[in-house]
């Protein structure tokens, strides 16, 4: 069975996955529609910044919301001031950290479907009557539900596995902010405990296989949902 | 009666498009022009899918766009029946769920208008199938059955059967037409066959780099000469009218009466007297300057020459044969041309290799 550290790290990393993907996923579908639809400077730039966190290093993004939301920082001095909310050191920051480098992979898949989605469908539905947004929930968003559910899936993968960001940012403390990885570095760390990181590394694979497979079954079952057989992708 | 007003000038990149027409109720009015003429500009504009620089679009009296006051309706309140090119359909319903999909944002659930409306398309046994599945000509119905429940008060049919093999083509055209009869409401058929339009409309406009180019009855139109290459890959043909003067039920053919000259074609279900119109391909028609004895065509028609065109970078010669008051166009070669040292005003046989009959 798993010893107590070993749960409370499975359950922290599953936890802030879940948070962290919720909490990006109405405004990860609202960037990727901009981008996808919407031509001109501020869609071109909106989409840099959106992809920025897949190519810094994860150590430059937990340095930056370090400085960020900080008491002294930008947004850190505004939530502490109004909200009395402080992220340091605690799991809120372990999930501000995973939906930042997470949020690209959210983005782009849920993009792509958009981009592949026929806008001529959604011209049959203004034409039967629905307005734009009903037409955007009725159709559209039941059309690229498989690209939604690849999206989630990804980036709930990369919140399992996120170190970097979550260390340079929130450190590294039981119970608070040690995900998986940062328990396993830690057993890394300590001379004698081979046994704990070779446990966790297995409970890492296993967590990982699991949730993809749900996603993979949900993906294809939308998939068959709206096109048949023809395409299992 | 109710006035419908279509007026509107549009200007895309260079493309410019001025069109103005009005829409008789209870009729079914085609629009046809060659590729590229802005026959479905038109329907975009009804839709308010594209927005026109300026002008009128009104519908059984209600303003849809107007320039000068500055209305302009949002399309899913125009209570248009759109038909596309391609069903759209929305792959993640049902076929009934898509039939119902404009019924239940236009009025209320109503199952007996649903029942009549899959009724006269022939759906009922696949309303509860995914449409991924469907052939062509049933999805195809699926879409006409979504615009027709969506409480429209004018359907528009932009190409509706390109894609569809004959016999679908001829079902859902037919179907068009019960339309037409059952559900009164005008119908717009946009398409650029000459087969198509002759069938099914009332009245034709022909559409010409953005402008009416033509408008009228069938019989009003025929004679107006860039019909001549509304078919399959710009194929020339010619249309004549004639009236039907005896059948032969041994021959399994009729005779119909051009102005005075005798065709004979295969057997139309018709009574003695009525008129059609007939298409000729300009390929399937060779000239002959003595008449023929011993050949397997039954058309060999004693015409004149009214005028000659000649295209030397195709090598190939254009004749317009007088048929009484009528025209037919036979293509022959150059070479040909030469052999037989043709002229205006000549007199020839028109040998007439297909016949069909298009239109009445």
């Amino acid at each position: 069975m798993l010893s107590a550290l070993e749960l409370e790290a499975l359950k922290l990393s599953a936890f802030i996955a879940v948070v962290a993907v919720f909490s990006s996923f109405i405004p990860g579908i609202i960037i990727a529609w901009i981008i996808s639809r919407k031509k001109g400077i501020i869609s071109s730039i909106l989409n840099i910044i959106v992809y920025l966190p897949l190519v810094l290093p994860p150590v430059v993004i937990g340095y930056l919301l370090l400085i960020l939301f900080s008491h002294n920082g930008f947004i850190g001095n505004f939530l502490y001031e109004n909200f009395n909310i402080s992220v340091n050191f605690s799991w809120k920051g372990a999930a501000i950290a995973s939906a930042v480098v997470s949020f690209p992979l959210l983005v782009r898949s849920i993009k792509l479907g958009f981009d592949t989605f026929d806008s001529k469908i959604e011209e049959a539905a203004y034409m039967s009557g629905a307005s734009k947004i009903d037409c955007f929930f009725s159709i559209t968003i039941p059309q690229i539900l498989p690209s939604i559910i690849t999206g989630l899936t990804l980036a709930f993968a990369r919140c399992l596995a996120e170190f970097g960001a979550t260390i340079t940012f929130v450190s590294n403390i039981p119970g608070e902010t040690q995900t998986l990885p940062l328990a396993l570095y830690t057993a890394t760390q300590i001379p004698g405990t081979e046994q704990t990181a070779l446990r966790l590394v297995i409970i890492s694979v296993t967590l990982a296989f699991i949730s993809v497979a749900i996603a993979e079954v949900l993906a294809y079952r939308a998939n068959k949902h709206i096109m048949g057989n023809r395409n299992n992708a | 009666m109710l006035s419908n007003i279509i007026k509107f000038e549009v200007i895309q990149g260079s493309f410019k498009s001025k069109i103005e027409f009005n829409l008789t109720n209870d009729k079914i009015i085609a629009i046809t022009g060659l590729s590229g003429s802005g026959k479905s500009t038109i329907a975009k504009v009804i839709c308010g899918l594209i927005k026109p620089n300026n002008g009128l679009i009104k519908i059984n009296d209600k303003v849809l766009f107007c320039s000068n006051t500055k209305t302009n309706i949002a399309p899913n309140l125009r209570k248009i029946g759109m038909v596309f090119q391609e069903p759209r359909l929305f792959s993640h319903m049902t076929v009934k769920n898509n039939l119902l999909y404009g019924q239940r944002r236009n009025t209320e659930l109503n199952h007996t208008k649903l029942a009549k409306i899959v009724s006269i398309l022939g759906i009922k046994d696949i309303l509860e199938r995914k449409t991924y599945n469907l052939s062509g000509g049933e999805a195809q119905r699926v879409s006409i059955g979504r615009a027709l429940l969506s409480e429209p008060e004018i359907l528009i049919l932009d190409e509706p059967l390109t894609g569809l093999d004959t016999p679908r083509q001829n079902k859902i055209m037919s179907i068009i037409k019960s339309i037409n009869k059952k559900i009164k409401i005008p119908i717009l058929f946009i398409s650029h066959s000459i087969d198509e339009i002759m069938f099914i409309a009332d009245k034709i406009i022909v559409i010409e780099k953005g402008k009416v180019a033509a408008q009228g009855a069938i019989d009003e139109i025929i004679s107006y000469k860039k019909l001549s290459y509304f078919n399959k890959g710009n194929q020339k043909s010619s249309l004549i009218k004639g009236k039907i003067i005896e059948h032969d039920k041994e021959k399994f053919s009729s005779t119909i009466d051009v102005n005075g000259t005798l065709i004979t074609t295969k057997k139309i279900n018709d009574k003695v007297g009525s008129n059609h119109i007939l298409k000729l391909f300009s390929k399937d028609i060779s000239v002959a300057t003595e008449a023929p004895k011993y050949i397997s065509i039954n058309n060999i028609l004693e015409t004149r020459i009214n005028s000659i065109q000649i295209f030397k970078h195709k090598g190939s010669v254009d004749l317009k044969l007088r048929i009484g008051k009528q025209e037919i166009i036979s293509e022959i070669t150059l070479k040909s041309y030469k052999n037989l040292k043709l002229k205006k005003g000549l007199k020839v046989y028109a040998l007439v290799k297909a016949i069909s009959i298009v239109g009445k």
